[in-house]
């Protein structure tokens, strides 16, 4: 089996050596080194493509590039800005300004570049004497929330032993340290350093964010990425050119293969990171967290691979979901320190242990075991695919991961497990909806989230249960089972108490017989199922209408 | 002509048929969705009262400091331990420690917010604008102005309040968000190109074609035409989202433009590409140009990208850079006659 594989593993590698000619990998690395100049160049020069953006007039100059300037008197400048050819007019101690939002940008930021050179006169004329205070702050954590989850839990007949060793922990105080004095020569007058904690005035502090160190997380996952998209482009095209049936023609089995042709771009993937790590002088660490981050972008490329009709359809996936994984992964970053459930997210980890942080073994399992599983499922559902008649087939990529599945299941009782797999698939997606979903005002945030939720746990399990049917399982049982096992997962996500906030912004709790719902849906949709798409959205909107009787009736 | 036209047809039946059309659509929705989610996300983050976060905290205060006090109006411990216990049990969300007040030099002030909470960033907002105002008092103090006095009026001379950060978000739409739609617009109708050029190659089928009267010219540019009209077809979507969710987009016939002019630059940039060979290596090729081209398209006002940040947002722009920027459409016949050389062996 390991021989097999490894002789797969080769075979790919002689097949890009043939491929790779010399003049093409020097234009490979030519763009390369274009691309890391041009990268470089940028960093170093910023932003520039919004300058000018904004036009103030008036008697006194702007010196800053987001400016265009008109030397005008006050009395012009105010008539443009009243006729809106210019955003604000700048006089003696005031900025008149208009009514649209650029204007109103163009104010807000004028305001901060006359604070700034105010802040710099004060300094010149009176020295340190003029910042009177700095303050530094350090974050706490404290057991508020999860007291309070644990109390609604209470309130159901939940754990009333860890609510009496949660006000154990609330009892001990930790010995604080006093702060050290910070030095007190004050080089600039907006921010001192010292050795431990970061001393900054009123004006520039500002709520925690991993924001600038996002682009650390980029250098680590792009090469990835490439490497991903090298993977799934070889896989289609030895798919198109039948050169993966001969492949599966031998003894190796669909996933030896599959494996095999993955190995040497793991093994690539591994050693860019390790590289970016040494170049970055970050700790080889980051391996643990980008590497599911890598399986379950390769296995979702390879399922695409497999299951897509043509290089067009190929193309979207892999543009779409590169995005999609990206804001998954990214976003959440951008909040880590204020959002708990930002630790969703193996990258705010990798960033936070790259602050000092220490990651505790439950948040490493709770932000990445969603990726290591979903990646076994979908390199599983891959390598079912690899059969001729699903591979070579010119169904939509649904109607092929539905007869993927399908082979999955041989007995009732296997359609329990592949409902409880479907989880981290469905907590993915929803957990992206409610991120966008939190722009809309909470009135209607809730029904509309709801409403996506129920669609999307019906559209899951009505594949399951569409799968099992093709495989001449009883429809009804397999129902049930998918029922259960979708109650099933969502519970052990609450279980293992890994996922507390999460399941707080989901209206978990009050949802006190989702079993009940999950099963009769199923079952609904069984019976209607020779009408699938007509079944789906009756069993969602009864879905819907419960979960919105419960939250109406608890909330 | 005829002939072009034929096979451009066809390319964009298949793309409708495929339904990648309605996908690329839900792609620029998608990314439409998380800037804006990024947005809100960095306006609380600055700005609570966005979010009509109440800018109230309860604030517990230890050591020796009565203008400290007189400003936060907080609870007062006598120690940091006593403290610490409220905090842990939720009683005050943050916690000002300043040992001893000292009027004449530096006041080191150690903040605790709650980690991981959002009651943390309102906790810091309060805490911003309360030191805020410390800082003026003990400037005025010592003889020092307290702050620059700068006025906000409208045009009618009213007294206007503008919100801390308001150009954070406007900032991100015309100068992040728009540049972003046109470029992930242009990468995909690019990399279709790719694949149109390659499935016939690697199918086979370009063979049958060029047996007609079909010059390789002819079929590169009906390709080039597909790919052209699937652009013209797309940014207009994303304007009508734009406008949609309530975005100001001025010009926005100027805007089309101007997208329209990125796609073919990156159109012809994945021409060349495609002979590198088959659909791997050239789209490998044109992922590496685009990653190299896209950050210098943000280094200066003159690209495409700093054009259509100030057409959309309805600033000044240069004339020329525009004509300049139209001129470069004819980019696509050069390129398309160098990508010949793919159907010649």
């Amino acid at each position: 089996m390991i021989m097999r594989l490894f002789s797969i593993s080769r075979l790919e590698l002689r097949k890009s050596k043939k491929k790779y000619t010399k003049s093409l990998i020097l234009v490979l690395i030519l763009l390369s080194s274009v691309a890391l100049i041009s990268a470089y160049f940028s960093a170093i020069e910023g932003v520039k493509s919004d300058n000018k953006l904004y036009v103030v007039a008036g008697p006194y100059a702007v010196n800053e590039r987001h400016f265009l300037c008109y030397p005008l008197p006050l009395k012009k400048s105010i008539a443009l800005v009243k006729a809106g050819k210019a955003d604000a007019a700048l006089g003696n101690l005031f900025i008149v300004t208009g009514k649209s939002e650029k204007s109103l940008a163009a104010t807000d930021e004028l305001r901060s570049i006359i604070q700034e050179l105010f802040d710099r006169e004060l300094y010149k004329r009176y020295g340190s004497k003029a910042f009177p205070v700095f303050i530094s702050v350090e974050y706490v954590k404290r057991e508020i929330s999860y007291q309070i989850e644990l109390a609604r839990q209470g309130r159901e007949g939940g754990i009333k032993g860890e609510q009496k060793e949660a006000q154990q922990s609330k009892a001990q105080i930790p010995v604080i340290k006093t702060p050290e004095k910070p030095p007190a020569p004050i080089t600039k007058p907006i921010t001192v350093i010292s050795a431990q904690e970061k001393y900054v005035t009123p004006r520039n502090f500002s709520p925690p964010n991993l924001l600038g160190k996002l682009i650390y997380a980029f250098f680590f996952i792009l090469p990835s990425y490439f490497a991903a998209q090298i993977f799934s482009s070889s896989l289609i095209e030895d798919r198109l050119t039948k050169r993966l049936d001969v492949l599966l023609s031998t003894p190796a089995s669909p996933h030896t293969v599959l494996m095999g042709k993955f190995l040497p771009y793991l093994v690539l993937s591994i050693a860019s990171v390790a590289a970016v790590s040494i170049v970055l002088g970050k700790s080889i660490a980051a391996l643990i967290y980008v590497i599911p981050v890598i399986l379950f972008f390769s296995s979702l490329q390879a399922f695409f691979a497999i299951n897509s009709r043509s290089y067009k359809e190929m193309t979207f996936f892999v543009i779409s979901t590169s995005l999609f994984v990206t804001a998954y992964i990214f976003i959440p970053a951008v909040f880590s320190g204020t959002i708990p459930v930002s630790k969703v997210s193996p990258i705010t980890l990798m960033l936070s242990s790259f602050e000092g942080e220490r990651v505790s073994v439950k948040e490493y399992l709770f932000s990445t075991f969603q990726f290591y599983a979903m990646a076994a499922v979908l390199s599983l559902l891959a390598a079912k695919s690899m059969t001729p008649e699903i591979a070579h087939s010119s169904r939509g990529i649904a109607e092929k991961a539905v007869f993927a599945l399908s082979s999955l299941m041989g007995k009732e009782w296997h359609v329990f497990l592949v409902a409880i797999a479907a989880i981290p698939f469905v907590f993915m997606v929803e957990f992206m909806l409610l991120s966008v979903l939190f722009v809309l005002p909470p009135y209607y945030s809730v029904a509309v989230f709801i409403g996506i939720v129920a669609i999307v746990e019906e559209t899951f399990k009505a594949s399951i249960v569409l799968a099992a049917v093709k495989r001449n399982l009883l429809p009804y049982m397999s129902a049930i089972a998918c029922g259960a096992g979708f109650f099933t997962g969502e519970k052990l996500i609450l279980v293992l108490n890994i996922a507390t906030q999460y399941n707080n912004l989901l209206l978990a709790q009050f949802f006190v017989f989702p079993l009940i719902i999950h099963i009769s849906t199923t079952l609904l949709f069984a019976f209607l199922r020779h009408r699938p798409s007509f079944a789906i959205s009756v069993a969602s909107l009864v879905h819907f209408l419960y979960n919105m009787a419960v939250v109406m009736v608890l909330a | 002509m005829h002939r072009v036209l034929a096979i451009a047809l066809k390319d964009l039946r298949s793309v409708l048929k495929e339904r990648t059309f309605l996908m690329a659509v839900a792609l620029q929705l998608f990314v439409a969705m998380f800037a804006s989610v990024l947005t809100f996300g960095l306006l609380v983050l600055y700005n609570p009262t966005y979010a009509d976060i109440r800018e109230t905290a309860n604030v517990g205060l230890v050591g020796d400091a009565p203008v400290l006090e007189s400003v936060l109006k907080a609870v007062k411990y006598d120690s940091i331990q006593k403290a610490m216990e409220d905090f842990k049990a939720g009683k005050i969300e943050a916690i000002v420690w300043l040992p001893k007040e000292n009027l004449s030099s530096t006041n080191f002030v150690r903040i605790y917010l709650p980690k991981e909470e959002i009651t943390s960033i309102k906790a810091s907002v309060f805490l911003k604008n309360r030191f805020i105002e410390y800082e003026k008092r003990m400037r005025e103090l010592r003889g020092i102005p307290g702050d620059s006095g700068l006025k906000i009026y409208s045009t009618s001379f009213k007294k206007e309040d503008v919100p801390e950060g308001a150009s954070i978000p406007f900032k991100l739409i015309y100068v992040a968000l728009i540049p972003l739609l046109m470029l992930t617009t242009a990468a995909t109708v690019a990399g279709m190109y790719i694949d149109l050029i390659t499935e016939e190659v690697e199918s086979k089928t370009s063979y049958v074609l060029l047996a007609s009267p079909l010059t390789p010219l002819e079929l590169i540019t009906s390709k080039m035409l597909a790919a052209m009209i699937l652009s013209a077809a797309l940014t207009p979507t994303w304007i009508v989202l734009l406008i949609l969710n309530h975005v100001e987009v001025h010009n926005y016939l100027l805007v089309v433009v101007i997208s329209l002019v990125t796609c073919a630059i990156f159109i012809s940039i994945a021409s060349i590409a495609t002979l590198a060979g088959d659909r791997e290596k050239a789209q490998l090729v044109f992922s590496l140009a685009v990653i190299a081209i896209i950050p210098l398209f943000f280094s200066s006002p003159l690209t495409p990208v700093g054009l259509v940040t100030r057409i959309a947002a309805g600033s000044p722009f240069e004339m020329y850079a525009v004509a300049a920027c139209i001129a470069s459409l004819s980019m696509l016949y050069p390129a398309a006659l160098i990508s010949q050389k793919l159907f010649r062996s």
